[in-house]
């Protein structure tokens, strides 16, 4: 090419070059040094020695960014001259300009390390300086290359998870320390092992399973293995198949993460939920048998059944009677919420007309409201869509949202309910002009337990009541609104969405049929 | 309240068996029934239950579920294999308002149940109605 060199190298060549020529033979120094000074290339230093152990302490000592060498020194000789400066000085660019001229060593220097390779007196000015130029620059981005496998050298090796790849055939090829630590294997235990033998058999066989190298690229799942010593540990495992550009699997990369010890936690954690939950159970249901004797005891005396008492008597037996029904439905409250809180209340999700269950429930409450002399409103939107929940569920929320709103509001006070359309959900609307609940209390009112107190209240909640409704409404898929001013009302409004995206956890296994068929099921 | 029942009378003749370990409950729903003219007997486990169901054969058994010995469920298991008594009608009272309690128990056949604390209303009602169907 007849273009000048200057012009074929890019303008990043006018950086100044610093160059070191090992070369023992006088002739073929002077020759590359002529020959350099025309290459036009921005040379700031030219060095020279004869010998590799000088070479080495040069460069040491000072930065060049390439070494023109002849393998045949006096102090060495072959490839050995290039492998030594290499290990040395990984760094610094290298080209082999040797009177050896063959293909297979121009080959084999630049597999071991050499940048170029140059045969004496087989190049001219502009190879030269190309070959320079390249070199350094290839030298470079090997450089970089080199620093960037190193970073990912020393996080595969300082990974606190183990990191193994497996050939084609699913046998162990590389690993990182932490394999050998997790496994409590060594290297001999690990080269060519099976993947397989690492996990016990029906763990290995869900595996198997996953159809890994047949499906997508990557895999993440929980299982078990094997450590040397036969213990079983739990794990999490994340697995990339590596294919090659025809789509064949040439192997994979497992990622290994210990998480016995959160295993055990969740295990523990499970067990002791669980005991909570059979202590709550079995202390609530004991509870109900000395009730009901109470209750029948008090009831007996009270009706009168046991002779005649007079209206004193009866007065205090009547805050005995409702101290015991208080009791009883603490207990039932205690006992639903229990079984909300830990998915074990089952829902018998059907499509329902919202509009008949609310009246349903209204019509039910209102004896109530007229005892408390009250205005007791119902409005239902005409044309309202069905929608799924469990009836009985949602009857709870609202008799118990209603309740409050009778109990809470005072005579001559009003308490409406309403049931319409709004976008995708169907809201239920009660509201009252009752006592209101203060500012401070609003954001808790559906806390476990909470309970807003008033002065002179004859029976106060449970403070699960609530509760429960937003368990309810929630696993339902909807949500609950209260507005509310102190001495004006509140109003509480329940959200459930029309389509049927209520919680999975919610199992429509129907209790309540179970219970129905059970009195109907009469061999009698 | 209780005039329903009473109208429903002549009830001398009907004889109960309340089959609970639970004396305090037993003595009051005792006491209520007598004043209702029924004859009622007792027990306070399963396997006195059977027995006296066998001798005395009963127009209705109240069976508690939760006994020691021989609790409800097994008392009524027997019941219906016993050809003498397996036709009698059994209302069972449990503290366990479990669906899996009551599925266990319908799997034999009741002809009703109470969770306590319950209503002596609910209680005679049930009581009432039982006795009605076995006609």
């Amino acid at each position: 090419m007849p273009t000048k060199p200057e012009q074929e190298i890019n303008p990043e060549s006018s950086q100044p070059i610093r160059i070191l020529i090992v070369e023992d033979d006088l002739v073929d120094r002077t020759l590359l040094q002529r020959m350099l000074a025309q290459t036009g290339l921005p040379i700031a230093e030219i060095k020279y020695t004869e010998y590799l152990g000088a070479a080495l302490e040069i460069l040491d000592k000072n930065h060049f960014d390439i070494v023109l060498l002849d393998l045949n020194l006096p102090d060495s000789s072959g490839i050995d001259t290039l492998v030594k400066i290499n290990e040395k000085h990984p760094g610094v660019a290298n080209i082999v300009v040797t009177g050896e001229s063959s293909e297979g060593l121009g080959l084999k220097t630049v597999s071991r390390g050499a940048q170029e390779y140059l045969a004496k007196g087989k190049f001219n000015i502009y190879s030269l300086s190309k070959s320079i130029y390249y070199a350094i620059e290839r030298k470079k981005i090997e450089h970089k290359l080199h620093l960037a496998e190193e970073k990912y050298r020393k996080i595969f090796e300082n990974s606190a998870v183990a990191i193994t790849v497996a050939d084609d055939q699913n046998r162990l090829i590389s690993w990182n320390k932490f394999t050998e630590s997790l496994l409590g294997m060594s290297e001999k235990d690990l080269l060519l092992r099976p993947v397989k033998s690492l996990y016990p058999d029906e763990e290995w066989e869900k595996i198997r399973n996953l159809n890994i190298r047949k499906k997508g690229l990557q895999h993440h799942f929980e299982t078990k293995m094997f450590r040397q010593n036969g213990e079983i540990i739990d794990v999490d495992v994340s697995i990339t198949v590596l294919k090659d550009s025809e789509d064949r699997v040439t192997g994979s990369i497992g990622v290994v993460t210990d998480i016995t010890v959160r295993k055990k936690a969740e295990e523990k954690l499970k067990e002791t939920m669980e005991i909570k939950s059979q202590f709550i159970s079995t202390v609530s249901h004991e509870l109900r048998t000395p009730l009901a004797s109470m209750k029948e005891a008090v009831a007996i005396v009270l009706d009168g059944t046991a002779g005649k008492i007079n209206d004193e008597q009866k007065s205090f037996l009547n805050i005995a009677k409702r101290n015991i029904d208080r009791l009883a439905r603490l207990i039932d409250d205690v006992l639903n919420f229990q079984k909300l809180d830990y998915g074990k209340m089952k829902f018998d999700m059907q499509e329902n007309d919202l509009g008949e269950v609310v009246r349903d429930a209204y019509n039910t409450m209102v004896s109530l409201a007229k005892k408390n002399k009250l205005d007791f409103i119902l409005e239902l939107e005409d044309n309202l869509p069905k929608a799924v929940f469990d009836s009985d569920r949602i009857t709870q929320v609202i008799t118990n949202l209603v309740g409050n709103s009778i109990k809470f509001t005072p005579e001559k006070g009003r308490v409406s309910v309403n049931v319409r359309r709004q976008a995708d959900e169907l809201a239920i609307q009660v509201k009252d002009t009752g006592a209101g609940i203060p500012k401070d209390a609003l954001p808790r009112i559906f806390d476990v337990f909470y309970c807003v107190h008033r002065p002179g209240e004859k029976i106060p909640g449970t403070g699960l009541g609530l509760a429960i409704v937003k368990k309810i409404v929630t696993m339902h898929g909807g949500r609950i609104d209260v507005e509310s001013e102190l001495n004006k009302g509140s109003t509480f409004t329940v959200f459930l969405p029309l389509a049927s995206k209520y919680s999975s956890e919610i199992l429509s296994e129907k209790a309540d049929k179970v219970l129905e068929s059970a009195v109907v099921n009469k061999t009698l | 309240m209780l005039g329903l029942f009473k109208s429903k009378k002549k009830t001398g003749q009907i004889k109960i068996l309340i089959v609970d370990d639970e004396a305090d409950l037993v003595s009051s729903i005792q006491y209520r029934l007598k004043c209702y003219s029924y004859d009622v007997i007792t027990a306070v486990n399963g396997r006195e239950g059977l027995e006296k169901a066998i001798s005395e054969k009963p127009d209705l058994i109240l069976l508690d579920t939760d006994m020691p010995v021989m609790d409800g469920h097994q008392m009524l298991e027997q019941i219906r294999n016993h050809p003498d008594i397996k036709n009698i009608p059994v209302i069972m009272v449990t503290a366990l308002c479990e669906a899996k309690d009551i599925t266990t128990a319908s799997s034999f056949g009741i002809s009703d149940y109470v969770t306590k604390p319950f209503d002596f209303t609910e209680l005679m009602e049930k009581i009432t109605n039982a006795l009605e169907n076995k006609k």
